[in-house]
């Protein structure tokens, strides 16, 4: 009988409507071993981690932990089985304490007759933060602490409740340098106290830091293991891919194009400050920042969907002569593509042809709805974006994810505006999909669209951009040119690693 | 055919096997119990009767359809019955006051718009949850009713009962009143880009504004629609009963106007509902309250055996809603 490790999840089965979102997923782990699960957004190991953290409960599988079968239905299961998940955004209270956040799930062994005891509880919380060599006094109220503390906060919190599993989700996203390099010292440790250390991202190079042995997931399925001391950043590329895929790359010239939209002194403290930018005919514009650096916030201030403090927005009419437009006018005559699709981008429970013709009711309303002609409309466009849809009565929801996506572009691009906005055009959708869009946003471009993007994938902005601005604390930090748009710079920049020249 | 494609198709057999058969019941259910009827209270049926519940729950039916516009865009309107009562009695008052039936049609109608638009500015302007929001305009129209009625009952000029309160051929003023609304309310909701526009609202308010739609404005309407709908109602009520009092809105009118939208497939979380169902749903509570005193029971009794059957109703309903989505 082969050995068992301590912990064992085999042929987990997930289904989402339209999507199987964990298929025959098998994946072990021992103690004392940092595991990396590496895969492209909408790759399922996003759904793993939120089964094991009992915060989805899968539809076939089982668990075996210490040798055990277990069942892990809620968050309760999970904490029983010592797991504790870090998340991606720190799940904090953040009108309590720092000391009380880590204690949360154990305040009550701090009560008595009814109180909570803060001294011995202030005592206790900064004894397990300088565990992890953090630096935060514990009676700080959590909203005023940085992003890279919430995550301290929850690494407290999973000792505290002495976890065997750790499960990291994509936590580097929204951190700074110094911050990371603390966070891979404190796995690191974790991993010397013999615990299992599970670790979601999408960057390679922390997989090869880090990680003893990596687990590939595509599709839903788990598509390569290797162990990192002989595996090449080559092979992982292509596990993660899937297949050769066609990269789209924006290679016109726009230098001496006209502009069509240019931004003054955009204010909304304290989430954007002082943004001046212009788009030029043609341009994909890109804005590049962290995870919370204000860049979805500009262009929601731009379109006066927050109301900003100041700021004056000019758009090119007509007539070719640049004039000032209310954000109300701007959303109408530009397309907008949101950053989450279920949040703000669909109506869930409505055919695809309501979807579509949404933004554009006017354009199908002669007195009354012309239905017949926003359903001729609406397959038009599926089938001109490729949407996998039996008609147009389809309900949303059913859709898989990249199908999603694509009928939000489908309703942009269908109001033929000459702006665009779109926030990351690409997340959760996979690679084949992904390079659909681009060729899409390119062909827009070309046409002499303007587009202002924003993507967290660096691979995006790299290849579709021909100018990108850097976001940091709402300020646009920095300017990066086409010809030296490179991965490493930035990621300094954004980081405030590097300074640049600031743009004018 | 891969795996994905096999369990989307099995998935959705399911449902609309289940959505079949929910259907098949409710119809089955719904003619046995009308069978049962007629064998058991066949006067049930007499035309004069069932002329009879058309008028009564006109009004009802009236404020119901205004209902489902704020309950199609997500909110919920508590305030419908006493923003009618108000007026009404506001009406009445400067009638005897005036002698003149147009300034008092003018004064319903101008108290009704008057706190529909505050609905609407409070809950799209300032922000103010529509629950909280009615609540205070229901709270507020209460206290100002008994102020001008000082709880006795103000007759309306007969000038004003004849107008409203006739039968123009064989039709009572009151059912030609609410079919009116009923037509123009319903082509609003389903044919234009405005009711788009509300159903869009009440399906998902973030990404309705993200698409360019002015959240903000078509609230207001939503809620200025519903208060005209009360004063209409207010115009049926008083003409049809000749006076206008406290007694206009007993405490179970307001939510009899919700439970008739409830009943008639909208949801309190909004994106659904018709004004036909509205309709429907007036006429089933209307009917089943009849029907009981048909069989001689008591006020209280009914008011239970309502209760019990809106349960009924509104499980079946979302029971049916979740099978559905799956």
């Amino acid at each position: 009988m082969e050995k068992r490790m301590y912990f064992e999840a085999r042929n987990l089965h997930k289904y989402y409507p339209g999507v199987h979102a964990l298929n025959n997923v098998t994946i072990v782990a021992d103690k004392g071993e940092v595991l990396g699960i590496i895969g492209i957004n909408g790759a399922g190991k996003s759904t793993f981690m939120n089964a094991l953290a009992g915060e989805i409960c899968i539809d076939k599988g089982t668990y075996y932990i210490d040798g055990k079968e277990t069942i892990i239905r809620n968050q309760n299961d999970s904490g029983k089985c010592r797991i504790a998940l870090i998340h991606q955004e720190a799940v904090v209270f953040k009108d309590m304490t720092v000391a009380e956040n880590i204690f949360i799930y154990n305040l009550n062994k701090y009560t008595k007759a009814g109180r909570i005891q803060y001294k011995r509880l202030f005592e206790d919380a900064s004894k397990y933060l300088s565990m992890i060599g953090a630096d935060i006094d514990p009676k700080e109220i959590v909203k005023n602490i940085t992003i890279g503390e919430k995550q301290m906060i929850e690494i407290a919190r999973a000792l505290v409740r002495d976890a065997e599993i750790v499960l990291f989700d994509e936590p580097t996203s929204s951190l700074s340098l110094d911050e990371k390099e603390n966070l891979f010292r404190i796995i690191g440790e974790l991993k010397q106290k013999n615990k299992i250390v599970m670790y979601i991202t999408h960057f390679i190079d922390e997989i090869m830091r880090i990680c003893d042995r990596t687990v590939v997931m595509r599709d839903g399925c788990v598509t390569g293991e290797f162990l990192n001391e002989d595996v090449t950043t080559k092979e992982l590329v292509t596990g993660i891919a899937g297949q050769e895929v066609e990269t789209i790359v924006n290679a016109t010239d726009k230098r001496d194009k006209e502009i069509v939209l240019k931004v003054e002194n955009l204010n909304c403290y304290p989430v954007v400050r002082n943004v001046n930018f212009a788009v030029k005919k043609g341009e994909i514009l890109g804005l590049w920042g962290l995870l919370g650096s204000g860049r979805t916030e500009i262009v929601r201030n731009i379109l006066a969907l927050d109301k900003p403090d100041s700021g004056i927005v000019y758009k090119r009419n007509n007539k070719g002569i640049l004039e000032k437009i209310s954000g109300h006018k701007l959303l109408e005559e530009c397309a907008y593509v949101t950053e989450d699709r279920h949040l703000d981008g669909l109506f869930m429970q409505m055919p695809i042809w309501k979807n579509i013709s949404m933004a554009n009711l006017k354009k199908f309303e002669h007195f009354i709805m012309d239905e017949q002609k926003e359903r001729d409309y609406a397959l038009q466009m599926i089938n001109e974006m490729q949407i996998k849809a039996s008609d147009e009565n389809v309900l949303v929801e059913t859709l898989s994810g990249r199908n999603q996506q694509k009928v939000v572009m489908a309703r942009s691009i269908g109001k033929n505006p000459d702006i665009f906005f779109i926030d990351e055009p690409t997340r959760g959708v996979d690679i084949n999909a992904k390079s659909f869009i681009h060729k899409k946003i390119v062909e827009l471009a070309e046409c002499g669209c303007a587009i202002v993007m924003i993507s967290s994938e660096l691979e995006e902005n790299l290849n579709l951009c021909d100018r990108v601005l850097i976001v940091r604390n709402g300020e646009i930090v920095a300017e990066v040119a086409k010809k030296d748009i490179s991965k490493q710079k930035l990621m300094d920049l954004c980081q405030g690693i590097r300074e640049e020249v600031k743009y004018e | 055919m891969n795996i994905k494609e096999y369990f989307t198709k099995k998935e959705k057999a399911f449902s609309n096997r289940k959505d079949k058969n929910f259907l098949l019941t409710s119809v089955i259910l719904g003619v046995l119990f009308l069978v049962a009827i007629a064998i058991a209270k066949p006067q049930f049926y007499a035309f004069r009767n069932l002329s009879s519940i058309l008028i009564q729950s006109s009004a009802v039916a009236i404020m119901a359809a205004g209902q489902i516009y704020v309950m199609v865009s997500g909110g919920i309107d508590l305030s419908i019955p006493s923003v009618m009562m108000l007026s009404g009695c506001i009406g009445a008052y400067t009638m005897r006051e005036t002698e003149n039936i147009m300034l008092g049609v003018l004064a319903i109608m101008m108290i009704a718009i008057l706190l529909g638009l505050f609905n609407g500015f409070s809950v799209a302007k300032i922000g103010i949850n529509p629950f909280v929001a009615t609540m205070i305009t229901m709270i507020f129209s209460n206290g100002l009713s008994l102020r001008v009625t000082k709880s006795t009952s103000i007759p309306v000029l007969p000038k004003f009962t004849e107008l409203f309160g006739k039968y123009y051929g064989p039709f009572h003023a009151n059912i030609i009143m609410m079919l009116v609304c009923l037509i123009i309310l319903q082509f609003l909701l389903t044919k234009t880009a405005f009711g788009r526009s509300i159903y869009a609202i009440g399906t998902n308010e973030k990404t309705a504004q993200a698409c360019g739609i002015k959240t903000g404005k078509i609230k207001i309407q939503v809620f200025l629609i519903s208060g005209i709908m009360a004063g209409l109602a207010a115009i049926a009520l008083t003409a049809r009963i000749s006076s206008s009092s406290l007694s206009l809105a007993s405490d179970g009118t307001s939510l009899d106007v919700i439970a008739a939208a409830i009943v008639g497939g909208a949801s309190i979380k909004g994106g659904v509902g018709t004004v036909l169902g509205a309709l429907i749903g007036a006429f089933i509570i209307n009917g089943l309250s009849n029907l009981l005193v048909l069989f001689g029971i008591d006020y209280y009794t009914i008011q239970i055996i309502k209760g019990a059957v809106f349960i009924f109703i509104t499980w079946f309903d979302t029971i049916r809603a979740n099978a559905r989505r799956v």
